[in-house]
């Protein structure tokens, strides 16, 4: 039927006054020409099909526009592709990375503001991440949590509760270790796992008590070597390392969401990402989520606005960007489509969920007892390119290849990453 | 990775019009070989109409290869009616391929036990067959357990029996009764292992076995006694953890786990538990009748019977319960194909018969019953007439299997290998007591 309302679609067009973009045809009398417009993408595992959702959609409202993707993995290609593009001037029209990008791209000027109708869609605790000097450079879509999910059923079959605190946390992984279970499961052979739970106990640790760390390690007036907390986050990576699977470093992604579907580990530090593939495996599972302990028993569950759309400055059709950002972001029914297929969280303001999340209760008990902490006040200070760097240090000592004060030193040594 | 451009909705409408030039060309040159051969033509249009209707089947073990005995039957009736199998585990992957179905669209026809129906049925999933001619050939008692708000949403096809099957030459020889009182069980296990003889085979790698077992226990010394114990839990109002049945139940599978293999049983897989107890290497093994097809495929000859496991007040009964159940998607689009499957399936006589004969089960069907040998088909015909006979399904409707039983059954193998205290393993089902059954 859809395929009839084009084609009734495109008549229509074809006899009514033609689109105008700053004096360019966008469609006129041949129905036939196109307008293309470049995305380049740095997708996260669940969002594997979105691109496809996203040109339907558009192409639903704007027959006359092809979306060419280039999708990439955001946490190893997703960098390298943008500046690559960028030192050829193959800037492309619209970005889709994380809020962090758009601090990051906005200060070299590959950005342009985000339309203020697209914004007042947003969730206005979404908007300063990605703003730089009151501009807001991109539109927050969805957002992920981030702490251990855990399997239900095992923590009840073993008498346990969730811990708060560093030493409770200690009493449950020695206790499933005494029947012979492994705690954690990890996936260390990405290096995005090592830096995103690098990430989680940063921020839990330090953020939340020197927010602006980050500015002062890039200006010199802090350091890994002499940061007692760092030393405790890497301490904290060590710690899952060495309660996961003997062989975690061959371990990929896809195979950690089966031994943990599998109840081979009741616990795994990561993000909502990783519902999706739980969800569907075993939509029965019973899992939760809490925050990797602190010493003090106050950590937050950390929430991280994730899919993120940008539009160069440069872009040829920005009236058309603008209104196919228009479209993504008030269709609603659009909006929970993606939500429910990716298993996400609504950025959008006064947003139904659409679904129910397998975590849900846990982060509206979160919520409610305002424990929830924005990931961006960490990644927008130590962003990718360098947490990347960071990550294969963290390896390195992992392996015993370095001491940890030769990882802090090594971290210090990559400040110019930073900037 | 660069991804070529997508082909457009104008490309795609256009290629709509090539087929559609392309159909009608096809369409004319049959209809112009129909004038010419109207006898090619009817064949040719049989297998054209073929109606593909998909089967998710959860099968035990001694189900696989019925759907090839119902293939025949109703190819012979419905020839432009084919059946596309999937059959899985019941036990291990018929819920979590069902989850999966929920959220992408439910195959046609499913298979799976009574239980199910209560699971599924009242998330209302499932076709009504309340009125549905077939229904009417199903026996009374096999009705009760498919029905959700005075509605039939299953066809229950046979039942299994449910006991603890004993080698009845080592009783005779060792000159042993059948025990009645939980202190009898008690001596008669102690008189084996006085001979060296393990009293119970088991095969705990199979964690159905163990919810398999509680339940039989729970049916007797809980349920028989609150019928609705099940709905009192999710009230609040009973609990596991301080229920004296439960506490029993969870102390018989200790008292069974203390007395077999300890150091094998959770290693071992059910057809080689059962030649064991064929072989005379165990006395006894609670258990259903689809553990006669392994005992009589090792050996023919095998003389075994079955009892009722004992419970606290000496009156257990037998425990029948309604296997192999049918049911049909509500939003299938072809429920006028699916009514002439199950039709087949109720009024076939013969299939029934071949399929209770093959299975070793007891037809649900009216006047159907089955000719295989059985040894311990005297045993139950003495229960019958004795009014000693129960549905499992009163328990397990209440408590389901997916998420809760099953579950259950984990803590219970942690709990008998003494990596869990009871009261914990107890205390872990009132846990779950907002998943004991979909609402």
């Amino acid at each position: 039927m859809k395929r009839y309302s084009w084609l009734c679609l495109l008549i229509l067009l074809a006899g009514c006054s033609s689109y105008t973009k700053k004096g360019t045809v966008i469609a006129g009398n041949d129905v036939n020409q196109k307008t293309t417009i470049s995305v380049l993408a740095g997708f996260s595992t669940n969002d594997a099909g979105l691109s496809e959702m996203i040109s339907r959609e558009v192409a639903e409202s704007f027959p006359q526009v092809e979306l060419e993707w280039e999708n990439t993995d955001w946490g190893t290609t997703f960098s390298s592709t943008l500046r690559a593009r960028l030192s050829v001037g193959d800037v492309p029209d619209i970005i889709v990375g994380k809020a962090q990008d758009a601090v990051v791209y906005a200060k070299t000027g590959l950005l342009a503001a985000i339309p203020e109708n697209v914004l007042q869609c947003i969730d206005e605790r979404y908007r300063s991440d990605t703003s730089v000097d009151t501009v807001t450079y991109g539109a927050v879509y969805n957002v992920a949590y981030q702490g251990i999910i855990y399997n239900k059923n095992m923590f009840w079959r073993y008498g346990l509760t969730v811990p708060r605190t560093k030493r409770e946390l200690d009493s449950v992984v020695s206790r499933f270790e005494s029947v012979g279970i492994i705690p954690f499961a990890s996936h260390f052979q990405e290096d995005w796992f090592t830096a995103n739970i690098m990430m989680q106990f940063a921020i839990n640790d330090l953020f939340t008590t020197q927010p602006d760390w980050g500015i002062r390690f890039n200006n010199g007036e802090r350091s890994f070597e002499t940061s007692h907390e760092m030393k405790n986050c890497f301490t904290n990576v060590k710690y899952i390392y060495a309660h996961s699977f003997p062989d975690s470093f061959i371990v990929q992604n896809s195979e950690c969401d089966n031994r943990f579907i599998k109840e081979q580990s009741p616990m795994y530090l990561t993000g909502s990402w990783s519902v999706q593939a739980i969800h569907a495996v075993n939509s029965a599972m019973q899992i939760g989520i809490f925050p990797f302990p602190n010493e003090d028993g106050t950590a937050g569950l950390i929430v991280e606005p994730n899919l993120t759309f940008m539009k160069s400055a440069s872009t040829a059709h920005e009236q058309l960007v603008d209104r196919i950002f228009e479209l993504l972001f008030t269709d609603t029914e659009f909006a929970e489509s993606v939500y429910s297929f990716t298993q996400s969280f609504p950025a959008l303001k006064n947003m139904p969920m659409g679904y129910d999340s397998m975590i849900q209760s846990d982060i509206t008990a979160y919520a409610d007892s305002g424990r929830l902490i924005d990931a961006s006040v960490g990644n927008n200070q130590l962003i990718w390119n360098f947490q990347s760097g960071m990550a294969k240090e963290i390896t390195k000592w992992l392996q015993n290849k370095q001491s940890i004060e030769q990882l802090a030193s090594e971290c210090d040594k990559k400040r110019s990453d930073n900037k | 990775m660069k991804q070529p451009g997508k082909t457009s909705g104008w490309k795609k409408y256009s290629g709509g019009i090539a087929m559609k030039k392309v159909i009608a060309c096809v369409l004319l040159s049959a209809l112009l070989c129909g004038a010419a051969s109207a006898k090619s033509s009817g064949k040719k249009k049989n297998s054209e109409k073929q109606i593909v209707l998909k089967v998710l089947a959860g099968q035990s073990t001694t189900d696989a290869g019925i759907e090839k005995l119902i293939d025949k039957a109703v190819a012979k009736k419905y020839p432009d009616i084919r059946l596309d199998w999937e059959c899985v585990d019941w036990g291990q992957d018929f819920h979590p391929k069902m989850q999966v179905y929920i959220q992408s669209g439910l195959p046609d026809i499913m298979i799976g036990k009574a239980q199910d129906v209560i699971t599924y049925g009242s998330q209302d999933l499932l076709g009504d067959m309340t009125n549905a001619s077939y229904t009417k050939e199903i026996l009374p008692a096999a009705k009760t357990g498919v029905t959700v708000n005075n509605k039939v949403y299953g066809l229950t096809y046979n039942a299994q029996y449910q006991g603890v099957y004993y080698n009845r030459t080592l009783f005779k020889k060792y000159n042993i009764t059948v025990p009645r009182t939980l202190d009898d069980l008690n001596n008669i296990i102690a008189a084996f292992k006085a001979k060296g003889l393990t009293p119970f085979a088991t095969h705990f790698l199979d964690t159905w076995s163990i919810g398999n077992i509680a339940m039989q226990f729970a049916v007797n010394d809980v349920f028989r006694d609150i019928p609705d114990w099940g709905d009192r839990f999710r009230a609040g109002t009973k609990n596991f953890s301080t229920d004296p049945g439960y506490k029993a139940v969870y102390e018989y599978c200790k008292l069974i786990y203390d007395n077999t293999w300890t150091k094998e049983t959770f290693s071992m897989e059910q057809t080689a538990c059962d030649a064991k107890l064929v072989q005379g290497k165990a006395a006894m093994k609670v258990s259903g009748s689809w553990s006669i097809q392994n005992f009589l495929d090792i050996d023919q000859s095998f003389d075994f019977g079955i009892f009722p496991f004992p419970n606290r007040t000496g009156d257990s009964k037998l425990l029948f319960e309604p296997n192999i159940t049918f049911m049909k998607s509500k939003k299938s689009s072809e429920q006028g194909a699916i009514d002439r499957v199950l039709d087949v399936i109720a009024t076939d006589k013969e299939l029934a018969l071949e399929i209770c004969n093959y299975t070793k089960t007891a037809s649900m069907l009216k006047d159907v019953t089955p000719t295989f040998p059985n040894p311990s088909q005297k045993d139950i015909d003495m229960y019958a007439a004795e009014g000693k006979i129960q549905d499992v399904n009163l328990g397990n409707n209440q408590l389901q299997w997916g998420g809760f039983q099953d579950e259950n059954a984990k803590d219970i193998a942690e709990y008998v290998q003494g990596k869990i205290d009871i009261q914990t393993a107890l205390k872990a089902a009132d846990a779950r007591r907002s998943i004991s059954k979909t609402e």
